[in-house]
């Protein structure tokens, strides 16, 4: 019968199956409206009551917005960030780099993020780029930059692998043409020279100059890759040898040569290379192959994934902080309304003078407070969508990298989940309500 | 008709009724009270004599009593807790010194406002009743406005509708023009009095108003937490 009920969950698409957990959630909370306010109308009354208490409605209301908001902002921007890296690491296939830390290889290679790492020689690139199942095997080279831009050595084929064809102009051809990224301050036409380091070190010790005498043109402007490469300027890796008073990679009767094939002789050595397998199947026998003791060969995804897998406990905890906050927030609310209670306490008393039921003003009180959770927990969805905007935007803007935040199933889920939760807390208020003595609040 | 109209449950008879404070202590006795259908009476006596607290009894509010009040074949005290409330809702109607009405509703809202709780074949006629009653005491917008914009002596008749909308047998009013100037309370009065001789319904008022007691058929006096005068009627 488990195992039924298994194999029936498992084959319901995606969709059905976060609608069904949407439903099971917020179920609890629609069953339980039903049975308060079955057969009365106690509605206007508990608007009347919002309305009276205008601003500490408001208040109580924005407390749990504001803690619904932390969750699933919480939620939104740990998605999206995680999704924005995923998606800007797509486009690489395999990093072959010399034996270190796939995390730092991949943070320089992927990311950008330049950190000295040790450089793999000619002869193992010659060997990469010369094994049948690899398509592209591209060099990268990096250390300079302009105006915070990084200026990134590689090759066509790897810039054209990245971001297809160029949106505008077209591909450098000479060792002095540059593209530059979607997002990068120049555009085509310009020159510039740029500066050695990285723009983050400037000011530190170091050797920090122009390469005076070096001009590059820009030629051409990639399409975006959401990814920070899109503020970079690319150049022929060539170039970037050169610049730095190192041999170009080509043997001197081809020293004009702009990409492969190199010559190991003339290889200063690179970073990482980047590759991509001819097949996609051959990208897991290429990093068997290459996982040596002169070379690591990873997956940028799979290193992503174990380390989002590392953090994962980290994730977990913090959501069930935010949950924990959201019901602590709520009770302290519903705690307050109890209080607030004493303020409506007459026009409660009057109703039983009057001949309401019980149940009706019970559910006066209970609606009271619901219109109050929902109408938070509504506005705490648009406050954590919009502060995962805002965050997303700040963190795209400081690492290049595209963040998009939206609302998604598991927002959904806890906030119907939320909702369910605080509706039955809710029937305290409207029970210690119903326990004052209606004699004494009338002659209050 | 917007209700279960039983002219029966409205004669009135209580025997040894105590009303008793927190600590125990007798604060009410009525060795007896006889009143028929549709009479209107006065309560009267001194400022903590006690009269409120004999209307919330006549009510059914008062939880520590001994003794017995009779409305018809109803013995509320020996009634249980829903039972006293259904009692209310279908035969009682009651009006307090400072209106108590929900500031933020209109008046029409609040005149029928046991719509929201009368079963869904009551509701319609409640609320009819409501509007012509409000008709009848001369107040017009009483769908667009709240009732915040209404003067005392509105409000006040706007209690009054209240009261009367959802047809009851009985009608007990505390200090119902306590807090009305003199026209207001004059006309208040006349409208109270006068609905209540036309429709035969029981009337119990709690007042320091001579113009008012005078209104009533009967009249009698409570001091020192005890009925100590009752009229022949």
């Amino acid at each position: 019968m488990i195992d039924f009920a298994g194999d029936w969950w498992s084959g319901l698409p995606a969709l059905a199956q976060d609608l069904l957990w949407l439903c099971l959630l917020a179920a609890p909370g629609l069953l339980l409206g039903v049975l308060v306010v079955a057969g009365h109308r106690p509605f206007a009354l508990a608007a009347a009551m919002a309305k009276r208490f205008t601003f500490t409605s408001l208040l109580f209301g924005a407390l749990i917005a504001v803690s619904v908001g932390i969750g699933t902002g919480l939620i939104a921007q740990e998605r999206a960030l995680r999704e924005g890296t995923a998606r800007a690491a797509d486009p690489f296939d395999l990093v072959i780099a010399a034996p270190g830390s796939e995390i730092t290889a991949m943070l320089a290679a992927v990311y950008l993020e330049a950190s000295d790492v040790p450089l793999v020689p000619g002869d193992l690139y010659a060997e990469i780029a010369d094994d049948p199942r690899v398509a592209i095997a591209a060099p990268i080279g990096f250390g300079d930059h302009l105006d915070g831009a990084p200026v990134v050595g590689t090759t066509p084929q790897f810039v054209a692998h990245l971001a297809g064809e160029p949106a505008q102009g077209r591909m450098f051809a000479d060792h002095f043409e540059a593209v530059a990224g979607a997002l990068a301050p120049l555009g085509v036409g310009d020159r510039f020279t740029p500066r050695h380091g990285t723009e983050e070190a400037e000011g530190e010790a170091g050797d920090h100059h122009d390469h005076e005498g070096y001009e590059f043109s820009v030629v051409g402007r990639m399409a975006p890759t959401g990814s920070p490469w899109d503020r970079a300027l690319l150049v022929p890796i060539e170039a970037v040898w050169e610049v730095h008073g190192l041999a170009n990679g080509h043997a001197p009767e081809h020293e004009e040569q702009v990409g492969p094939p190199f010559d190991a002789a003339y290889f200063p050595g690179t970073p990482a290379i980047l590759v991509t397998a001819s097949e996609l199947t051959q990208a897991y026998a290429l990093r068997a192959t290459y996982q040596t003791e002169r070379t690591m060969a990873f997956f940028p995804g799979a290193v992503l994934s174990s380390l989002y897998g590392l953090l994962g406990d980290v994730r977990e905890a913090m959501s069930v902080l935010a949950i924990v906050t959201q019901v602590l927030v709520t009770a302290g609310v519903l705690a307050g309304l109890v209080i607030l209670s004493r303020l409506f306490a007459r026009q409660m008393a009057l109703l039983r003078a009057l001949g309401a039921p019980s149940r009706f003003v019970f559910a006066v009180v209970w609606s009271y407070a619901a219109v109050l959770i929902l109408a938070g927990s509504g506005a705490g969805l648009l406050v954590g969508y919009g502060a995962a905007r805002i965050i997303s935007a700040i963190v795209s803007a400081r690492t290049d990298i595209l963040i998009e935040a939206s609302l998604g199933w598991t927002e959904l889920h806890l906030v119907a989940g939320f909702v369910s939760l605080t509706l039955v807390i809710a029937l305290l208020p409207a029970t210690i309500a119903l326990m004052r003595p209606p004699v004494a609040d009338l002659r209050a | 008709m917007t209700g279960p109209r039983t002219p029966a449950a409205s004669s009135l008879s209580i025997s040894d009724l105590a009303v008793r404070g927190e600590d125990g202590r007798v604060i009410l006795t009525v060795p007896a009270l006889e009143a028929a259908p549709g009479v209107s009476l006065a309560i009267e006596g001194p400022s903590g004599a006690g009269k409120s607290t004999f209307l919330y009894a006549l009510a059914g509010l008062v939880t520590h009593t001994s003794g017995s009040i009779r409305w018809g074949a109803t013995d509320l005290l020996a009634a249980s807790g829903t039972e006293r409330t259904r009692f209310r809702k279908n035969h009682l109607g009651m009006i307090f010194q400072d209106h108590l009405l929900f500031e933020e509703l209109s008046p029409l809202a609040n005149a029928a406002i046991s719509a929201g709780y009368a079963p869904r074949a009551r509701r319609r006629a409640i609320v009819e009743r409501a509007r012509t009653l409000l008709e009848r005491f001369g107040l017009g917008d009483v769908e667009a406005r709240t009732v915040r914009s209404f003067s005392g002596g509105e409000r006040q008749r706007i209690a009054v509708a209240r009261a009367l909308a959802g047809n009851p047998d009985i009608i007990l009013a505390d200090e119902p023009t306590a807090a009305l100037d003199r026209a207001n309370a004059d006309r208040l009065i006349d409208d109270l009095a006068g609905l209540a001789r036309e429709e035969d319904r029981t009337l119990i008022v709690v007042s320091h108003d001579a113009r008012l007691t005078n209104a009533m058929q009967r009249r009698v006096r409570i001091a020192d937490g005890r009925l100590v005068e009752a009229d022949a009627g």
